[in-house]
């Protein structure tokens, strides 16, 4: 029992971290002193003088922190305002960020999308692959046009005007496998390290079935984007520094007001 | 009163000045405080206060049929 007790002391002690460090550096010997006091003159038993001393550091901790945060923003009250509308300014920011960020990502499916959607129709009445896609060469790497591919079935190129390294890109079976359930997708294919491609897939059934895909790099979206973040970041940084200088000075202003009685 | 709630409440009356600190020890980890001029005028105020609101509590019958 002894030990047990030595043991929720000493638990008791490293628990007193939970005051604030003003409090705790102040009174800490005396919170202390007065609980072996308490101890020794206990009145309830064991168990109900632990549960009561316990229950007081919780309570009195949590209470000794409000209070002062309270405090601090008393003190420094242009700073709290600061930081409140640094952080809402902060999330609208980023909300904004992101909403301009997903349109430029969608704009990027076009004209996929509807060159897919033609493409897909042309095959599925009959028309030859390889006859009504147009002979053309986008070099994946290097072009910015967008391209379409034709694959059967299994997956296998049977018509295209796009290449990376004078082959067609070939569509990993699990994608296929996909689009031929599903019906058409929409994704970000990156066939290379570093070659990013807006897609749109369709499958087209009947005599020629397979899938059309419709691509189109991402180099634009992607410099469009980096932008984007630039500019966010660095007005982000701007408001930041104008919010700390400005609660700053009006903090000044209000220390150096003469106080009328 | 646990021993955290009444250093915290000791702090913030010193802060207030309410109490002061005697000077007076006999062991160094012990430490005696004292009622000052200004806490006892206000310990007075809140005492008439606290009897006040006793009063227009019985006077308004707010306390029949409270058992203590």
């Amino acid at each position: 029992m002894k030990g047990l007790s030595a043991l929720l002391f000493s638990f008791y002690k490293r628990a007193l971290l939970l005051y604030p460090a003003r409090l705790r550096q102040e009174y800490g010997q005396q919170i202390l002193q007065t609980f072996r006091d308490a101890r020794d003159d206990r009145k309830n038993g064991t168990a109900g003088f632990w549960l009561e001393m316990y229950k007081d550091l919780l309570k009195s901790s949590c209470m000794e922190q409000m209070h002062m945060l309270r405090e601090h923003v008393m003190k420094q009250p242009m700073f709290f305002y600061a930081l409140t509308l640094g952080l809402i300014l902060t999330v609208l920011g980023g909300t904004a960020t992101l909403t301009l960020q997903q349109m430029l990502r969608r704009e990027a499916n076009q004209p996929q999308a509807e060159m897919a959607n033609f493409y897909a129709s042309e095959i599925a009445t009959g028309a030859a692959p390889d006859e009504s896609i147009p002979p053309g060469y986008v070099d994946l790497e290097r072009n910015l046009e967008p391209f379409v591919v034709f694959y059967n079935e299994q997956g296998k190129p049977e018509a295209s005007t796009g290449y990376i390294d004078q082959s067609i890109p070939i569509l990993p079976p699990g994608v296929v496998d996909y689009i031929r359930s599903h019906g058409s997708d929409t994704f970000t294919w990156e066939p290379r390290t570093a070659v990013r491609i807006a897609v749109v897939a369709q499958r087209v059934t009947g005599s020629h079935a397979g899938i059309v895909l419709a691509g189109r790099s991402l180099r634009l979206v992607q410099r469009d984007e980096s932008i984007l973040y630039r500019i966010a970041f660095f007005g982000w940084l701007i408001l930041v520094v104008l919010l700390i200088a400005g609660a700053a000075l009006l903090n000044r202003a209000q220390r150096m007001r003469p106080v009328v009685t | 009163m646990g021993p955290g709630t009444l250093y915290g409440s000791l702090d913030r009356m010193l802060g207030s000045g309410l109490v002061e600190e005697t000077g007076a020890t006999d062991d160094e980890r012990r430490r005696y405080y004292r009622v000052t001029g200004f806490g006892r005028k206000v310990l007075a105020a809140e005492v008439a206060r606290l009897r006040a609101a006793l009063a227009t509590a019985r006077h308004k019958g707010v306390l029949e049929g409270a058992h203590s």
